[in-house]
């Protein structure tokens, strides 16, 4: 798939380019001057959750902490140099290695630099120091290799020339410092895998599955058989052309995904009108009174549960819930988000 | 959002609870400068804005993160400054006006009064805030510089808003679609004050 990844990339740059062309692993932190801790991280997570390691005592007060002190290694590859230089750049590559860290709740973008050109094949230590003034809720961590002179000359047409034009980067690490209360959740679980290795998951291109076998929790599963949709899907800017994609894909699973719950929750409405779990509970308080244009949920309720085991009324029941979800995912916004991007508009 | 309501203390504290980290404000001076903006300049004046980013900015103490948190503006808004929302933004729809009293977060022109802050933050240096009201007046170069992603990144921003101060829209708007595309393949946090301002300047030049 990376090697899929970095095809797709080089047709989009007009030069070679290494999206995965730097490997970034960041292994261990520091809170202000305590220990160096280990960051056990399995070997996909981009996740690193430190909020609980900086929580206050006394939630409703700030966390007590001023600086958080990430450290890792960057490293640089032969062959990234080779793909991405010129052959008479190749022995001293013209380039800075540098870490991004990027806040979007606190309109933050800086950098850190850790080597200035030129920056040669090998392992780079790496030491990112976050204050918390500059933070807040999630920052983003992105290593970039970038040209730092400009070059003119024959046969350069397959690699970048200019000053200051990215050639390579590396994983993009999320690193959680706050929670919010309403964080704590969420209502049914979800988790990527791949279907294809796990005889309980449907065969076939799949995107994604809701697995009812634990009735009073259902779990959606996501096929990370296919990668690059994985990938998108665990995007977390708000800007840019991945996270436009993200929120489509998003509403396409979660159409699915609603229809099958508010099918199952109404079918489990019984004479007295109760349903048995909290996701059933809560997905008929949602839907179930627009559905019926009430403001009486126990009728609205009773009403979906009848309509939906008689084969008379169920295709205009199935009308409704589909009219209801387009209003509540309002999947038009975020295309035309999309639409907007792609056109560059 | 529309006409005229009174919310009464009662009402308001349930709603309103301590920030963390006790941020500190001279309210003094903001109220002040809110008092002469209400008294000396017309409804919808957009000059308001850079009549009182300056004030806004020193008054409020706060770090980045505490700026970060959308009660604060929700609060200064809604509780202490509403008629200000309100003498500055016309009414035109309820989405709109929602977005000036109750926007907040990353996006820079939503709440009425973050905005005034974060502008300020972005644009000032140290106690020179030359380029801010260089900003404020000249509302095109609102619009176009702090409606893109790249003035998240301080030194491309400063930079490019010292260059277009005295540009016609027509040079800035094409600037900024033109760095913003540049973008696309130069890395912006890599780049110093003064490579910004080398690939900014021949931009201008291509524009005008």
């Amino acid at each position: 798939m990376t090697r899929h990844s970095q095809r797709h990339r080089t047709t989009v740059l007009p030069f070679s380019y290494r999206d995965k062309g730097v490997d970034f692993e960041l292994d261990s932190y520091t809170v202000d001057d305590g220990n160096q801790t280990a960051l056990e991280l399995n070997p996909a997570q981009t996740e690193i959750d430190l909020a609980s390691a900086v929580s206050s005592s006394d939630s409703s007060d700030d966390p007590d902490w001023n600086t958080i002190t990430l450290h890792g290694k960057l490293g640089l590859s032969e062959e990234t140099v080779q793909a991405v230089f010129p052959q008479d750049e190749r022995a001293q590559p013209p380039a800075k290695l540098y870490v991004t860290i990027r806040c979007h709740e606190t309109i933050y973008r800086d950098r850190v630099v850790i080597s200035e050109a030129p920056t040669t094949p090998g392992e780079y230590d790496v030491t990112i120091e976050v204050p918390k003034s500059t933070v807040r809720g999630t920052f983003e961590l992105r290593p970039y290799l970038v040209r730092t002179e400009s070059h003119s000359g024959e046969g350069l047409s397959d690699y970048a020339d200019q000053k200051n034009f990215r050639v390579a980067s590396g994983t993009l690490y999320y690193v959680v410092v706050d929670r919010t209360d309403g964080e704590e959740r969420a209502a049914i679980d979800g988790e990527r895998v791949r279907f294809s290795q796990n005889a309980h998951l449907p065969d076939g291109n799949k995107l994604y599955y809701l697995d009812f076998r634990n009735e009073s929790r259902p779990k959606l599963w996501i096929n990370s058989d296919h990668p690059r949709i994985a990938e998108v899907l665990q995007s977390r800017g708000s800007v840019g052309a991945e996270a436009r994609m993200r929120d489509v894909i998003l509403d396409q699973v979660s159409y699915g995904v609603w229809i099958q719950l508010l099918v199952r929750a109404g079918s489990a409405v019984d004479v007295e009108g109760d349903v048995e779990y909290e996701w059933q509970e809560m997905v008929l308080q949602t839907f179930a009174r627009n559905l019926y244009d009430t403001s009486d949920v126990s009728e609205a309720t009773h009403r979906l549960r009848d309509n939906l085991s008689d084969s008379q009324t169920l295709p205009h029941v199935i009308q409704r819930i589909d009219s209801e979800l387009q209003e509540y995912i309002n999947p038009r916004e975020q295309l035309i988000h999309l639409m907007e991007e792609g056109l560059q508009i | 959002m529309q006409g005229e309501a009174t919310l009464t203390d009662e009402q308001l504290n349930k709603y309103v609870e301590p920030m963390p980290g006790h941020p500190k404000a001279d309210l003094d001076r903001i109220d002040s400068a809110v008092q002469q903006v209400l008294d000396e300049y017309q409804e919808y004046n957009t000059a308001i804005d850079g009549a009182l980013a300056e004030d806004i900015h020193r008054g409020l103490d706060i770090t980045r993160r505490t700026a970060g948190d959308p009660g604060l503006w929700h609060w200064l808004a809604v509780v202490r400054y509403p008629d200000l929302v309100r003498h500055r933004w016309e009414y035109r729809s309820e989405e709109a006006m929602r977005e000036k009293f109750l926007g907040a977060g990353s996006d820079l022109y939503s709440n009425a009064i973050h905005r005034l802050w974060w502008i300020a933050e972005l644009t000032s240096r140290g106690d020179d805030y030359s380029t801010t009201d260089a900003v404020f007046a000249n509302q095109t170069m609102v619009n176009k510089v702090f409606d893109r992603w790249f003035a998240r990144y301080q030194p491309a921003v400063q930079v490019m808003c010292d260059e277009l101060e005295d540009e016609k829209s027509r040079v800035i708007d094409e600037t900024t679609r033109r760095f913003n595309h540049a973008l696309t393949n130069v890395q912006l946090e890599g780049l110093s004050e003064d490579e910004a301002r080398e690939i900014i300047r021949e931009i201008v030049a291509e524009s005008q």
